[in-house]
């Protein structure tokens, strides 16, 4: 992938890009030091917010037990983070990879912070799951080849996927950070990753907007419209990730995979992710990437 | 073409609406009628028809190219 030759990747973002290196350099710590680990997590308890559960406000829901509610929410809190840690895996070998090279000379310095971060992010994720969880599970997705050639409309896809799972990401975590049932370190981790994600988000959304513009002046109708569709069955593909077979599986659920499409089809849980894209279904509406909200269609 | 088979080609032409039929030699990736968003769903599909987790760090792209290569490598 490479930047528009002619243009240098976030010309008319100078000020916002500055503002963020500042911020990001204002709230710098040191999760390597800094974070106290409790040695065990009460099992007792919620490790995700029961609302933010895959199987809540269905029948499933009213069947599952306390206790392997409890479980459930923990193995999904697993699932969770474990999507971020391969979530993050992507981002940083996209970001990494274009440092300093041409055309990305105005976002480079923001670059370093983000990759900073989200190394950060990926350490404390994974371990967690690992202390607490003695496990992350796996990710399942495959090296596609490259839908084409087209330098600019790649560079909109790379930055749209990476913005949308961190808005994704950061709907939960807020939710998380301050939801009193879930333990205090819980609820630290989750406002800990918010906190630097507000700054990756608005980077993001910043970029995405202008990229897309330009498109849409330099690209057919046909390109544009092809953006929309994958941008619609990205968001889909996104939100299928949080309904993991496995995750029911390990809680003893019966018929993993017929519950998982199920949950899927379920018209409560539809409305459901529509509330947890809220944000990012607004903003591509006002960028005019999407025309509407409904993804589903 | 085993049920399993089958059970994969029927769900691919759900996700493909302008796709009518293929045969189990067809390159359904350089077809487009799989690509990078469905292939978590077609992965959990195979799991369910075949009881076998899937180990993604022992499949490459070239496993999923065709209906054939897909029996050979999950369904043995």
């Amino acid at each position: 992938m490479q930047a528009p030759t002619t243009k240098r990747l976030g010309e008319s973002l100078k000020p916002i890009i500055s503002k963020l290196v500042t911020l990001s350099k204002a709230d710098k710590h040191d999760v390597f030091n800094d974070i106290q680990w409790p040695d065990a997590l009460p099992e007792d308890q919620f490790w995700m917010s029961e609302k933010l559960l895959s199987v809540f406000g269905t029948a499933y829901y009213d069947e599952i037990g306390t206790e392997d509610l409890y479980r459930l929410s923990k193995e999904e809190c697993l699932n969770f983070f474990s999507l971020n840690v391969h979530g993050i895996r992507e981002l940083l070998s996209v970001v990494v990879k274009h440092l300093h090279t041409p055309g990305f000379e105005i976002v480079s310095e923001f670059f370093h912070h983000f990759v900073d971060e989200e190394n950060e992010h990926m350490y404390f994720f994974a371990k967690f799951c690992l202390q607490y969880g003695g496990k992350m599970y796996s990710d399942k997705r495959i090296q596609f080849p490259s839908a084409g050639s087209d330098s600019e409309i790649n560079l909109f896809l790379v930055f749209l996927r990476m913005w949308l799972f961190e808005e994704i990401v950061d709907h939960f975590n807020y939710k998380m950070s301050t939801d009193k049932s879930l333990h205090p370190f819980i609820q630290e981790l989750n406002m800990l990753h918010h906190k630097d994600e507000a700054r990756h988000i608005a980077f993001g959304s910043c970029l995405l907007e202008s990229i897309f513009r330009e498109l849409v002046e330099t690209r057919s109708p046909e390109d544009i419209e092809a953006l929309r569709t994958y941008t619609k069955g990205y968001i889909k593909n996104s939100i299928e990730l949080l309904y993991n077979p496995y995750v029911y599986q390990t809680v003893g659920l019966k018929d993993n995979y017929t519950m998982r499409s199920n949950l899927l089809e379920n018209e409560y849980r539809k409305q459901v992710h529509f509330t947890i894209l809220s944000k990012p279904l607004n903003k591509l509406v006002d960028y005019n990437i999407l025309l509407n909200k409904n993804f589903y269609e | 073409m085993t049920n399993n088979t089958l059970q994969i080609k029927n769900w691919l032409l759900s996700k493909s609406p302008e796709t009518t039929d293929f045969d189990e030699d067809y390159n359904i990736v350089e077809g487009g009628i799989l690509d990078s968003l469905q292939f978590l769903e077609l992965v959990y599909l195979i799991e369910h028809l075949s009881g076998h987790n899937v180990d993604i760090s022992q499949v490459g792209i070239s496993d999923f190219l065709t209906l054939k290569t897909i029996e050979a490598k999950f369904f043995y």
